[in-house]
């Protein structure tokens, strides 16, 4: 039973967001839209939902603002903040490539110059990966269309998501390099866990008996 | 030009105002570890790096500000203060009498992504516990954390008390990579039981141990997770180490702790390497983040000095404890500018108002003067929009009667006060 007033948030649009609502319906939660678009209620009587972008549910959860939230690892990992890694859904599963042109010589990571330019959405992953290779690199914060920066020589390189390569061929762009595996995760709020700790169980209880343990 | 206009990233100014309320709870801080009997103490803003980042571990080393010195030697900013102090103990204070008790409210600097709750440069109020190794001290930490956050203002603190010697005793006997060791760490503490899980099955630790990784996560509660742990494994080294957190908690109830404030949590494994023993954390449940931790660290001063020096401590987040006071609604009084504006009416009064002033400030109500040039109606205007609750007006011909009128501001009342009655009339009168 949730005896506690919990909120989880969710995201209000992309791939994640349809795999989310459908793993909660399987638990047994049913999520009721309301008037404001962001927000929701559900099933449960103690359970509200917002609908926030899944790159802020990280920010979102750190803060406290949500009890939980279910977003990317990879989402997680860039903001840099300290939640509780509860479950992974097993759902989302991508990873975070390095990816030269086709034409170029480089073949692994190793062999980069130093001042490459690299184009990214995840400058902070980007960046602790090479300070720990000990190189020193040039990272370029895009908002998106990563792939196309090194056709018109706004970059050497990306490092941006790949989950099934395509995207990397159609723009002529090799991989040579994993900084991250990802897949979607159910995030808690670290003095929520505390506070609300048999509700939050009882949760999550009730989406790892879906989801399995794997 | 836009630069000129901004300050650096997770920075920010505190204009009089909120420095003001920030102000009182730092008082009050100072206060409460003065009457436990904790002295100041100052280091360097900036220091050597390899003296800050001695036993910080390396989340911490990756996130300090570092530049190089004209003769290209490592600085960093200091990121916390315990690192500073075990250099100032086992370096000037060796000798000196045991235990020693040290606080200090300073500002930290972390490279770290600037959220709500988290910048880049921010205050940590905290104490250094310095020569004794027993459990009455981890006590006394604990008990003095709670205290102080009480004194300003909070309600419902809350404190979770692990102990980090357990999780390093298990790990010693697998003989395993560093890597794995920091997999395992980290994923007890985010509480993933998947990568743990991963992690364990990878690891030649014998499946004992791991059966008490595997329940870390879980094991919070009161004592009976001590004892649950304990059945679990027959090792002496850990019996002792239950032991010992038993007594610091016994310990603790002779402080007047409320019933339900303190918790054993042994998933906390805090990020900071030099932590030995007894680990803690405070939290409130309005502010969804740790307002601040510590633990007992024997280790760390040896690296200083070639000396076992036993020691604890714990540092406050002053920024989180704003932002929890402020979720809690507490009334933080209005701050006055001044307590009295003194108006000359005219030119010839300019001196007279300033010897007044002195007068009333040395009586300690603070007091500012005209030097404006105003008059009477824009003066008034300016006392009213400023707070200020008295305004001194000074005319030639009440001065001859050696008088002044006091205009209350906020009653609108007018009264004819003896220039040396000034202070008892506006003390008297002040509320």
């Amino acid at each position: 039973m949730i005896h506690d007033k919990l909120s989880m948030a969710l995201p209000n649009k992309g791939r994640l967001q349809e795999p989310a609502i459908d793993l909660l319906k399987k638990a047994g939660i049913q999520i009721v839209r309301t008037e404001r678009q962001y927000l929701a209620e559900t099933s449960e009587p103690n359970l509200e939902i917002i609908f926030v972008r899944a790159s802020d549910i990280p920010a979102y959860v750190h803060f406290g603002a949500s009890d939980l939230g279910i977003t990317g690892y990879d989402l997680v990992a860039e903001r840099m903040v300290e939640v509780y890694d509860l479950l992974d859904l097993g759902f989302g599963r991508c990873e975070l490539t390095m990816a030269v042109p086709k034409r170029s010589k480089i073949y692994s990571v190793q062999d980069l110059p130093n001042d490459f330019r690299i184009a990214t959405e995840f400058p902070n992953l980007t960046s602790a990966y090479f300070e720990k290779l000990g190189k020193k690199v040039e990272i370029i914060a895009v908002r998106g269309s990563t792939e196309i920066t090194p056709s018109v020589g706004l970059a050497d390189a990306i490092v941006d998501l790949t989950s099934t390569g395509k995207t990397l061929k159609a723009n002529d762009l090799r991989p040579i390099g994993t900084l991250l595996v990802s897949s979607a995760r159910l995030v808690c709020n670290k003095i929520s866990l505390r506070t609300k700790e048999k509700s939050i169980s009882a949760l999550v209880s009730r989406i790892r008996s879906i989801v399995g343990d794997g | 030009m836009f630069i000129k206009l901004q300050t650096p990233r997770g920075t920010r100014d505190y204009l009089p105002e909120e420095a003001a309320v920030r102000r009182i709870v730092e008082d009050s801080f100072r206060r409460t570890f003065d009457l436990w009997g904790y002295q100041e103490i100052r280091t360097p803003t900036f220091e050597f790096f390899d003296v800050l980042a001695t036993g910080t571990g390396a989340e911490l080393e990756d996130s300090m500000f570092k530049f190089q010195d004209k003769s290209g030697r490592l600085i960093a900013l200091r990121a916390e203060m315990t690192a500073s102090t075990a250099r100032v103990v086992g370096t000037q204070l060796l000798n000196s009498l045991k235990p020693i008790r040290l606080w200090y409210i300073a500002n930290m600097f972390r490279y770290d992504e600037p959220q709500a709750g988290r910048q880049r440069e921010f205050w940590q109020a905290g104490i250094e516990l310095v020569g004794s190794s027993l459990p009455e001290a981890d006590a006394e930490a604990i008990a003095l954390m709670i205290q102080a956050l009480k004194d300003i203002g909070l309600k419902d603190v809350r404190i979770d008390v692990g102990q980090v010697g357990i999780f390093k005793e298990l790990i010693k006997q697998g003989g395993l990579e560093p890597e794995t060791v920091d997999q395992i760490r980290t994923s007890i503490d985010k509480k993933d039981r998947q990568t743990l899980e991963k992690a364990l099955e990878a690891s030649n630790l014998n499946e004992d141990t791991k059966k008490i990784l595997r329940l870390l996560p879980d094991l919070r509660g009161g004592t009976e997770v001590l004892n649950r742990l304990s059945e679990l494994t027959r090792s002496p080294e850990i019996g002792q180490i239950v032991e010992n957190l038993k007594k610091t908690l016994d310990c603790l109830k002779s402080y007047a702790v409320p019933e339900g404030a303190i918790t054993i949590d042994l998933g906390i494994i805090r990020g900071i390497d030099y932590y030995t023993g007894v680990v803690f954390e405070a939290y409130v449940p309005a502010l969804g983040m740790a307002l601040g931790g510590g633990g007992r660290y024997d280790d760390l001063i040896r690296e200083f000095s070639s000396s076992d020096v036993p020691a604890t401590g714990f540092a406050i987040g002053v920024d989180r404890c704003m932002l929890a006071l402020e979720k809690q609604a507490y009334p933080f009084l209005t701050v006055t500018k001044s307590t009295a504006l003194i108006l000359p009416v005219t030119e010839k009064m300019r001196g007279e108002a300033n010897r007044i002033a002195n007068l009333l400030r040395q009586s300690g109500i603070s007091t500012e003067t005209d030097i404006s040039g105003w008059n009477l109606s824009r003066g008034l205007s300016y006392g009213s929009r400023a707070n200020i609750p008295y305004v001194v007006v000074l005319g030639e011909e009440e001065y001859g009667r050696g008088t002044a009128v006091v205009r209350d501001m906020k009653a609108g009342k007018q009264t004819e006060v003896k220039i040396d009655d000034l202070p008892v009339f506006l003390r008297g009168e002040k509320t």
